[in-house]
């Protein structure tokens, strides 16, 4: 049976970037699409947040859909992110996780381990000082990359803040622009026909919503649930509370994530506001994911998909390109085993890998004499966490795997922040004269610091977007 | 055993892992004040089986600084844009598969989408004839690609053909020149530490011994350090891929140079067609349990272009690879880490890779063992995703004539090779990861070319209409006939560029 008619359950931010990213996917096709809402906390990336972040993976796919950077930033307070700061989380100085390069290499040489180097023979090197997005950060400087510029400045990567609510009715004007239709109520069930197919979902309101393909953006307490894999044991932090404030001070291009003894907050800057995430110890919010979110003709999306610590900031990233992965696979026959077990499997890999950089937040926390983050310390965690970490403690090199959104930049980065440090560093690094490492750092810190003080602040630069 | 950096390092076997090896490292390493030394033995000849390269071999080169022109005239290379596959899917079949894309997306859909589309409404142009590259290679002509992304010659790389006996040799040169000591000799005896196990030294039959800290196993199938000392494992692919035999013979190049590399499957295997500058390599790896030596030699033979250069050589393997590369301090590299037969000419690029991570997780005396896993798991990786990809050739078959095609059209596959399958056959879905040296493109190429066309369409790609996409793909198609007939022989091209033995 083809797919005339897709049913996406739920009204949150993931239900309605599902319904308008499938609709600009679909477009000129006969497919029709449908979304269930109803009026609800939007918990359909599984924690609920006041403010989230576009990667800059996420900025460059939403700009591959279509969308009108401008305006998402117009109609969500956005602004421009450049990393998190990171303080509380050791005794050392706060860290920051830039987007982007870190320095350069010299052949084959990565510039972290030149650093290690350096730090071995004594020296002091932060390495977010050669790091270009988090120049500008500490400097509050912005400006986008100019196309075909050739400059030190094409290299800077940049993500995107955003307000949660006012992006979700964004997503809902384009989708229903593009003729997705909705229907209120809360789903409570499916129907299923014999083969254990969804033939509609029916609502509280006794509506019966029929379709061939459904999305389940209901978030982590979905009816329409599977098995599911519980990493409850890997993270102490279960409560969590949301709130947008007012803030009269121009935006910062970075979030900020700071470590206490129970917990730890981001605040994440907007335009004339800030975005307050709080996570504390104990609580019941269930953290883990689906064995297989795609199964028959429904695909689990956002928090009905997985729960994870938010504290990467990940959550609308990976709901994002598990839309992007849905619409690569899109099936057109409700029989689409084949689809399903590729979808699971990549989805599977990538919430995984970003289950492993959360967890790295509490077992490479350095907060001793606070119980909560002692016992995180010590947790044992999964394998390949650990080979990671032991490997980036042996020599700096980063263990990478399949379908994981951080690239080695970014664990370099993450590590950093943390503190965690490697005990050798690359052999290479020491064919080359210390003479030529420190010239090439002066150079590049000179480049750096001469693209970044031509910049405009980032409030000017915003203000200037909006004249 | 207690920290500090290594300063021996000692390559056990030259050959093309051997040389590839200490050229590498010698460049790579110098001025870290690491001896190096390599023993190898003229008793024992090489194998080389890997005349035919995959185009990663261009950076391995370009980083020890190698002239493109030079090497190709000392080691008699030609270009090679792909390889021909002939008998595979069906007898009569010919698919290349190509150092290139297919076509190009239209609406943000991947072209192969609407090739199937095209096939399934009765469509008869092959995938191949939206390839520049294939195209080009049918015609027996070469250039560089260009460096414009936008046009249309940009949309292939290249790889290499050489004798492996004169690019060992160019290697020797190079890595002499950077201070790698030789030594000429053949090892009687090892010996370990008594509490860790790990080598300590060799001794050769000349009564010299020889001590260092990294030993690097290029020593062959046999594994001297790797297996007969460390004991190391080998996972024994040959049920899936149960060509256990190859017998070599050359012959002088008769025909225009093509710049691409054949291979044949006949009754119990296939027959490799190499051509560089002055002779054509050929061989037939067969399943010894199908087919006996003298016909699998007689099949080579009697398909040669012209009469043979020299005797048959025969070599006997078994498909599969070392449970551990590295074990303790020793690092296999080559045949020794594992042996996949060369349809897709990857035995170079295996041995390339592995000096990359090697040099990537370069040990200290400190032994610890993270790096030794790291490797291990990436090498594993490679080595079952090569894997997957060469049962594809073997599995993907209607091939019914035979019993060794009955075996290997039915025989139970990997699971991960029957999810790729599948989903590509039910929705024109190409499996991929981040490790894994094929792209897209190799496995649309090989699916398309042995008869596995998507069943459904991607729903996106239905936004065009028919008859639009007809006259797209008629246009595509065009466009890279009259592409590459712009290209020059790639005779001249050698000649051009100074790259001619002769």
């Amino acid at each position: 049976m083809p797919i005339d008619r897709i049913v996406v359950a739920g009204g949150g931010i993931a239900g309605w970037l599902a319904a308008s990213m499938l609709a600009r996917a679909l477009d000129g096709g006969t497919t029709t699409i449908a979304l269930i809402e109803a009026s609800a906390p939007d918990d359909s990336l599984g924690v609920p947040t006041a403010a989230e972040t576009l990667s800059p993976c996420s900025v460059e796919r939403s700009a591959k859909a279509g969308y009108d950077e401008n305006a998402l930033i117009r109609a969500t307070r956005g602004t421009f992110a450049l990393g998190t700061a990171l303080s509380g989380w050791h005794d050392g100085p706060p860290g920051f996780i830039a987007y982007g390069d870190i320095g350069a290499p010299m052949g084959p040489v990565a510039f972290h381990q030149l650093a290690a180097r350096l730090r071995h023979e004594g020296a002091t090197v932060n390495l977010a000082n050669f790091t270009l997005a988090a120049l500008c950060a500490q400097t509050g400087r912005f400006t986008r990359p100019i196309a075909g510029d050739r400059s030190v400045l094409s290299t800077l990567e940049y993500g995107i803040n955003v307000e949660t609510a006012g992006y979700r009715d964004f997503l809902r004007a384009d989708a229903q622009s593009r003729g997705v239709t909705s229907v209120q109520g809360h789903v409570t069930s499916a129907e299923r026909n014999a083969s254990g197919l969804i033939d509609a979902l029916l609502t509280t309101d006794g509506e019966r919503v029929a379709g061939d393909f459904f999305v389940d953006a209901l978030g982590p307490t979905t009816p329409l649930s599977g098995a599911f894999e519980s990493w409850s044991d890997l993270f102490p932090c279960r409560t969590s509370q949301a709130a947008l404030h007012r803030a009269a001070e121009a935006p910062l291009p970075f979030t900020h994530v700071e470590a206490g003894p129970l917990g730890w907050r981001r605040s994440t800057p907007l335009q004339g506001a800030a975005g307050e995430l709080s996570l504390s110890s104990d609580g019941d919010t269930k953290i883990g994911r689906r064995t297989a979110p795609w199964q028959q003709n429904s695909v689990a999306l956002g928090g009905a998909a997985a729960v994870i610590d938010p504290v990467a900031g990940t959550q609308f990233d990976l709901a994002l390109s598990a839309i992007d992965r849905l619409i690569g696979l899109l099936p057109n026959d409700r029989a689409c085993a084949a689809e399903a077990a590729e979808y699971n499997r990549q989805t599977i890999e990538e919430l995984d890998g970003a289950r492993d950089a959360a967890i790295m937040f509490y077992k490479g926390n350095g907060r001793f004499g606070d119980p909560m983050w002692d016992t995180a310390r010590d947790m044992p965690v999964p394998e390949r966490v650990a080979h990671k970490i032991a490997l980036f403690e042996s020599c700096g090199r980063t263990a990478l795997h399949d379908g994981e959104m951080l690239d080695e930049a970014g664990w370099v980065g993450l590590f950093e922040a943390l503190g965690i440090r490697a005990r050798r560093f690359d052999a290479l690094a020491n064919g080359i004269e210390r003479s030529v490492i420190d010239a090439h750092f002066a150079r590049i810190r000179e480049v750096m610091l001469k693209a970044v003080a031509a910049l405009p602040a980032h409030g000017e630069y915003l203000r200037a977007m909006s004249a | 055993m207690t920290g500090g950096p290594i300063k021996h390092v000692l390559i056990v076997g030259g050959g093309t892992a051997g040389w590839m090896t200490a050229a590498a490292l010698s460049h790579r390493l110098s001025g870290l004040g690491v001896a190096i030394t390599l023993i190898e033995s003229e008793e024992i000849g090489t194998v080389g089986v890997g005349e035919a390269t995959v185009p990663h071999i261009r950076f391995f080169n370009a980083s020890l600084g190698i002239d493109e022109a030079d090497f190709m005239r000392r080691t008699n290379a030609t270009f090679k844009l792909g390889i021909e596959f002939r008998n595979w899917g069906r007898k009569g079949d010919s698919y290349i598969h190509p150092f290139g894309v297919f076509g190009e997306e239209i609406g943000g859909v991947a072209f192969h989408h609407h090739w199937a589309r095209m096939q399934r409404a009765g469509g008869t142009d092959p995938l191949e004839a939206f390839s520049l590259p294939v195209m080009a290679a049918r015609m027996n002509r070469f250039a560089y690609p260009d460096p414009d992304p936008d046009a249309l010659l940009s949309t292939y790389s290249y790889a290499y053909q050489f004798d492996a006996g004169l690019y060992a040799a160019y290697l020797r040169d190079l890595a002499e020149t950077r201070g790698v000591r030789r030594v000429e000799g053949k090892v009687v005896d090892v010996a370990q530490h008594r509490e860790s196990g790990f080598v300590t030294r060799v001794t050769l039959a000349s009564g010299t011994t020889l001590d260092a800290e990294l030993f690097v196993d290029c020593s062959g199938f046999g594994g001297l350090l790797i297996e007969q000392t460390l004991k190391s494992g080998y996972d024994d692919w040959s049920h899936w891929l149960p060509c256990d035999r190859a017998v070599a013979v050359p012959c002088a190049t008769k025909a225009e140079l093509s710049p691409y590399t054949r291979a044949t499957a006949l009754d119990a295997g296939w027959v490799w067609r190499i051509p560089l500058q002055h002779r054509v390599g050929n061989g037939h790896v067969y399943c010894s349990s199908y087919i006996s030596d003298d016909d699998a030699r007689a099949a080579v033979v009697d398909q040669l272009e012209s009469p043979p250069l020299s005797d048959a050589r025969f070599l006997r393997f078994k498909t599969g690879k070392r449970r551990q590369q590295w074990s303790k301090n020793v690092v296999a590299i080559g045949l020794s880490a594992g042996f996949l037969e060369p349809l897709e000419s990857t035995s170079i690029h295996l041995i390339q890779l592995a000096i990359g991570r090697l040099l990537d997780l370069f040990p200290d005396l400190n032994w610890d063992t993270t790096a030794e896993t790291e490797y291990n798991r990436l090498m594993d990786l490679e080595y079952e995703r090569v894997r997957d990809f060469l049962i594809l050739h073997y599995h993907a078959t209607e091939r019914t004539d035979t019993p060794f095609w009955n075996y290997v059209r039915t025989m139970p596959i990997p699971d991960s090779l029957a999810h790729k399958m599948a989903t590509f056959r039910e929705r024109g879905v190409v499996v991929n990861y981040r490790d894994g040296m094929f792209l897209d493109a190799s496995w649309i190429a090989v699916y398309a070319g042995q008869r596995i066309v998507p069943q459904r369409s991607d729903p996106r790609s239905m936004a065009i209409g028919d008859a639009q996409l007809f006259m797209r793909l008629a246009q595509m198609k065009d466009d890279c006939a009259a592409a590459a007939a712009t290209l020059p022989a790639q005779a001249d091209f050698l000649r051009q560029i100074g790259a001619n033995a002769h």
